[in-house]
């Protein structure tokens, strides 16, 4: 019956980009920020109560779009019904996030820490803002659309990172600094292409990211969406082209010299040969010519992929495994809910360790509560767009497996890094996580929840 | 559209929202105070505090930085063994009697070698266990030693500004007092004897005033928030609950195609 409903009542004919509404043109702009631009090394120059990095502005402007559109919204003649605790694991999350801040206002406040917990708040009520507003305004057929333009914006994001290993000139931080100068004071690049192997055992090229992971994390996400688009397209040609961007996507990934780099896009496309193997291994062929294109477009990748079992990863695997038993008397302290959210300042050193695993990092500073919580973030996009992720439908199916698979990935990273603390990831989690909860959302006739029964089927909705 | 509607549903249940409105209040206040009934007050649970800051110089009795014939780095290194000492219970003991607060009540941290490679100088469970157990001091000295530079920063934290200058002010003179007493004790001539020079007097101030009130607001925002986005599918749940009473199981049916009484869910919504 829902999907009766979809059929009649739809918006195709005012999707982004063949629209004049301002919030698929902003999701665009933010898209943009997460892959081009390295918002968190900009710092606006202008004197506020609050952090004047980048995201903040736009993710405000973005609130104010919304709050402006949603008062001057006239009637509408389709109604969108999501599936039922499609933002469970956010609210829960933000919850005891300030739950865990409630609960050591005392500890936080005497040992001065409530300035950093307060900065990591602010960006978890932006995160918490950008998922939200997508996921309500996002429309089933600009799926795609938006599917196309983060392979797009990946494919750009993995040509400069390449340029960066090859020529050393970070694209984003230089355009950013030019661009940007009048109004912004951007940091310098962190990229080093020849570091002192006693310091720095490998280069460190980082993209638009402060940090080699962040940058092979956003691309990996990435990579389900050109898979789905090469598998899902009729013409060769087009079915090639997408597969070139796919290859080019994990050049990306692997020239950071990171084994993440490897690891997030490989457990991405599992999750997609997972859900839909016949449609993926057709693709095969088209991979391997890919593969070669891809090869002469960015040739030594394979020294690279050689380099990662080469470079010194001792030291990173001892400072893993070192954070396992460092970690327990803050556990057993407070295994609820942890010292309280944003309150791990990984630059004092001498009190705190820096975790190079997110999931310990949130038991470290929300508790087993927190963990859970955290946990359901991940797992609630995958969760409520189960019923579309094999569906045929061609509007939902594909973009849905794509953007649960770039969920799994983030998922998979939060295991590697500290993932939290470079914003683009958790933004772009939050972008395909809402695409998610749009993919598996049901459009009716507006007035229609009027006469809808409390459940339909075996799909319960909210409104 | 759908935030009219919401708008409307917290509209038509205003009585419920008032109740929100007070539930989170009383969230609010019991985030940043304790309560006692008998007999009744408010006591803070955050901790206003100040911080004050000083340095010392261990130096020679006639100044060895006036003249470029000495050799500074018998007094580096004797900088970082003092930093060292002043973060030890014997130290602690003098600031503490300067300084006229309880010794068991200063935590004391530092030096910390910032040369080191981050994977060693992060705390291990050992270094994080007694961490865990000072954190609660009211009174906080933290001791910062350049191996190349013969001073030593003090740092202390304290529940008002007097007493976080006072503290800071105490660990030089404490220094002084206990080499004084080891040179007095060992005849050490005037001309060998180590001299503390305390670098001008402590500055500091309140810094984080207001913290409750934040700290209030997020907790009142956050519970309100959440209640009212609760009452929303509540509201649905309700409705739910009515429908399968009003039609019972056929009646369900005939609602899901149409059939139902327009009016009735009206109302209900």
């Amino acid at each position: 019956m829902p999907e009766a409903a979809g059929r009649t009542a739809t918006w195709d004919g005012d999707a982004w980009p063949h629209t004049r509404r301002p919030l698929p043109w902003m999701f665009a702009v933010l898209l943009g920020m997460i892959f081009l631009v390295p918002f968190d090394a900009i710092h606006l120059k202008v004197a506020l109560p609050f952090s004047s990095d980048l995201d903040r502005f736009v993710v405000m402007v973005l609130v104010a779009v919304w709050a402006i559109g949603a008062a001057l919204r006239r009637q509408q003649t389709v109604e969108r019904l999501r599936p039922a605790g499609w933002a469970a694991g956010m609210i829960a999350f933000v919850l005891i996030a300030v739950a865990s801040i409630a609960f050591n206002v005392e500890r936080i406040t005497n040992l001065g820490e409530w300035g950093d917990a307060e900065k990591h708040l602010a960006v978890l009520f932006s995160l918490a803002a950008v998922f939200a507003i997508v996921s309500l305004n996002l429309r089933p057929a600009e799926l795609r659309p938006f599917s196309v333009l983060i392979v797009c914006l990946a494919v750009i994001t993995a040509g400069g990172t390449i340029i960066e290993k090859k020529t050393g000139h970070n694209v984003f931080y230089e355009t950013a600094g030019k661009v940007l100068s009048p109004i912004a004071e951007v940091a310098p690049p962190p990229t080093e292409i020849d570091p002192n192997p006693a310091t720095t055992p490998r280069p460190t090229i980082t993209g638009p990211t402060r940090h080699a992971l962040s940058v092979t994390t956003i691309l990996g996400m990435a990579l389900p969406f050109a898979v789905v688009l090469a598998a899902i397209s009729q013409a060769w040609r087009r079915r090639f082209l997408w597969a070139i961007a796919a290859c080019l996507i994990i050049a990306g990934a692997l020239i950071t010299q990171r084994k993440s780099g490897a690891v997030v896009p490989a457990m991405a496309l599992l999750v997609l040969f997972v859900l839909r193997p016949r449609q993926l291994l057709r693709l095969a062929p088209f991979g391997v010519v890919a593969l070669a294109v891809a090869l002469i477009v960015t040739p030594g990748i394979f020294s690279t992929v050689r380099e990662l079992g080469h470079t010194n990863e001792q030291d990173s695997t001892t400072g893993r495994t070192s954070d396992y038993p460092a970690v327990v008397p803050d556990i057993l302290t407070r295994p609820a809910l942890g010292r309280g959210y944003g309150t791990l300042d990984s630059e004092r050193v001498d009190t705190y360790r820096i975790f190079d695993n997110e999931y310990l990092g949130q038991l470290f500073q929300v508790g087993f509560l927190g963990l859970l919580a955290f946990l359901a973030m991940i797992v609630t996009p995958l969760f409520v767009a189960r019923s579309v992720l094999r569906s045929d439908d061609p509007v939902r199916g594909p973009p849905a497996l794509a953007a649960a698979a770039a969920c799994f990935a983030f998922g998979v990273a939060s295991a590697l890094y500290d993932i939290l603390t470079f914003p683009q990831a958790p933004y772009l989690f939050l972008f395909t996580a809402a695409m998610c909860v749009c993919a598996a959302s049901v459009e009716v006739p507006a007035g229609w929840t009027a006469r809808l029964p409390f459940q339909l089927g075996r799909r319960t909705v909210t409104t | 559209m759908e935030l009219a509607r919401t708008l409307k549903i917290l509209w038509h249940r205003r009585r419920l929202v008032a109740l929100g409105a007070f539930v989170a209040f009383l969230a609010a206040i019991l985030s940043v105070y304790s309560v006692s009934l008998a007999p009744p007050s408010l006591t803070s649970r955050t901790n206003v505090f100040a911080t004050a800051s000083t340095q010392l110089l261990v130096d020679a009795p006639d100044s060895a930085f006036a003249d470029l014939a000495n050799d500074l780095t018998p007094l580096e290194t004797r900088a970082s063994v003092f930093a060292r000492f002043l973060a030890s219970p014997a130290s602690l003991e003098l600031i503490a009697r300067e300084a006229k607060v309880p010794v068991e009540s200063i935590e004391a941290e530092g030096p910390y070698d910032m040369n080191l490679p981050v994977i060693q100088q992060e705390p291990t469970a050992g270094a994080r266990s007694s961490q865990l157990i000072g954190e609660g001091a009211l009174y906080r000295l933290r001791f910062e030693n350049n191996p190349v530079l013969p001073i030593v920063s003090v740092f202390a934290q304290a529940p008002t500004e007097a007493e976080a200058m006072a503290l800071a002010n105490a660990a030089p003179k404490a220094l002084s007092t206990y080499i004084g007493s080891i040179q007095s004790n060992q005849q050490t001539p005037d001309d060998r004897r180590v001299v503390i020079r305390k670098l001008g007097k402590a500055t500091g101030g309140v810094v984080n005033q207001g913290v409750n009130l934040q700290i209030a607001m997020l907790v009142f925002f956050i519970v309100f928030g959440a209640w009212c986005m609760l009452l929303i599918p509540a509201q649905t749940i309700a409705r739910g609950w009515r429908e399968s009473q009003l039609y019972g199981d056929a009646g369900a049916a005939d609602a899901r195609f149409g059939k139902g009484k327009q009016g009735e869910h009206e109302r209900v919504r």
